[in-house]
């Protein structure tokens, strides 16, 4: 897999919709809440619904990639689920469950289109569209991929240094820790320490904290109770 | 996934967390944010009732040909049945009915509907939506895919 560095970061950037910033160890400035994204959308402000956009996208994509739909079928899932969040909007009424919600509507109607092509089809001895449907079990994929948004959610909370190294220590193919060292202005020997400290930071994030609070994983997965 | 409480588990993750960033496709993002002009304000919704797709037993599936939907809000129904592009309609319970067929792609279409509120449409492929004016308000039913579209001429 290739994880083009500075396409991450311009990505990040541009999905937490602040520029970067100088500070050191200074948390950035936080973003707009979700509660606040929906209600400025909800009073027709495109630029706010541009930014649940970026800030949900991934997680549309990563969950409608799991069921192996053709092209045309996951763009008609991408293009259903962000029409049905506009139709929801003020109907909306806790936007912390947003990711739950878009998640769940994704792969149900993923599974709407498996279901038609399946019975648009003569029938296939061999079942291939079921058997390669979906990668693992259901319930799980969606918590996992959840789990992955939290994380990115979290990684907008770090500060800018924290952040940046993670990001460098991602990068494919690896950089070097010398690469890195002069990247960030910062000596080879802290590398290690503040990679530590930078993960300690991401599991006492708001994003991680309240994902194991409150995550469906808790609820036996039952993801129900996002659809109204 | 309890793998995360290590550094290099927590690492693992957010690599994998992190990739799927770079995986949204351009036009995808594109067609989400074109999704907002199509907002409407606190209307009421022709809720989705059932899809026989949803029904996607082996008894069920014996029925091959025929998709039937149906939705309602109050004092005011949906039937619809799907036969490849073909789409034959009835509303029920109010007068003077007018269906309209949005579709992102395709813009909207006007329909006309019968005395007994049976109507016949060939719908595009891709989301599309049914509003039913009626009692002097349009009320729509939630974006749907009936019409796949073609394999590779999207």
């Amino acid at each position: 897999m290739y994880l083009g560095l500075g396409f991450v970061r311009l990505q990040v950037m541009k999905a937490s919709g602040v520029g970067a910033q100088s500070a050191e160890e200074t948390p950035m400035t936080p973003r707009p809440e979700v509660e606040e994204l929906v209600e400025a959308a909800r009073a027709g402000d495109a630029a706010a619904w541009d930014a649940l956009v970026d800030r949900y996208l991934p997680l549309v994509t990563a969950v409608i990639r799991r069921l192996h739909l053709s092209p045309a079928d996951a763009d008609d899932v991408n293009q259903t689920v962000w029409l049905r969040l506009v139709e929801h909007l003020d109907r909306l009424r806790e936007p912390r469950a947003l990711p739950g919600w878009l998640a769940t509507t994704a792969r149900n109607e993923g599974l709407r289109q498996i279901r038609r092509r399946t019975r648009d089809l003569p029938v296939d001895p061999g079942g291939a569209a079921f058997d390669t449907a979906e990668d693992s079990d259901p319930g799980e994929a969606l918590v996992e991929e959840l789990r992955s948004h939290a994380l990115r959610e979290a990684m907008l909370e770090l500060s800018e240094k924290h952040r940046s190294l993670l990001l460098l220590l991602l990068a494919d193919p690896p950089l070097s820790y010398d690469d890195i060292s002069a990247r960030l202005g910062i000596p080879k020997g802290s590398i290690g320490p503040t990679r530590a400290r930078a993960l300690d930071q991401l599991r006492s994030s708001r994003a991680l904290r309240s994902w194991a609070d409150d995550s469906p994983a808790r609820h036996g997965g039952a993801f129900d109770v996002f659809l109204d | 996934m309890s793998s995360s409480t290590d550094d290099e588990g927590l690492m693992e993750e957010l690599a994998r967390a992190m990739h799927e960033v770079t995986e949204v496709p351009d036009h995808r993002r594109e067609a989400a944010r074109a999704a907002f002009t199509w907002r409407t304000i606190d209307e009421e919704l022709l809720a989705l009732t059932h899809d026989s797709l949803e029904l996607a037993d082996a008894a069920v599936r014996g029925n091959l040909d025929v998709r039937t939907l149906g939705f309602e809000t109050d004092g005011l129904s949906l039937e619809i049945e799907v036969d490849g592009d073909r789409v034959f309609g009835q509303v029920l319970d109010a007068d003077g009915n007018e269906v309209v067929v949005e579709s992102v792609d395709d813009g909207s279409q006007t329909v006309p509907v019968d005395a007994s509120g049976v109507f016949s449409v060939v719908v595009p492929a891709g989301p599309v939506r049914f509003g039913v004016m009626a009692d002097g308000l349009l009320r729509h039913t939630p974006w749907i895919v009936l019409v796949a579209g073609d394999q590779d001429a999207r």
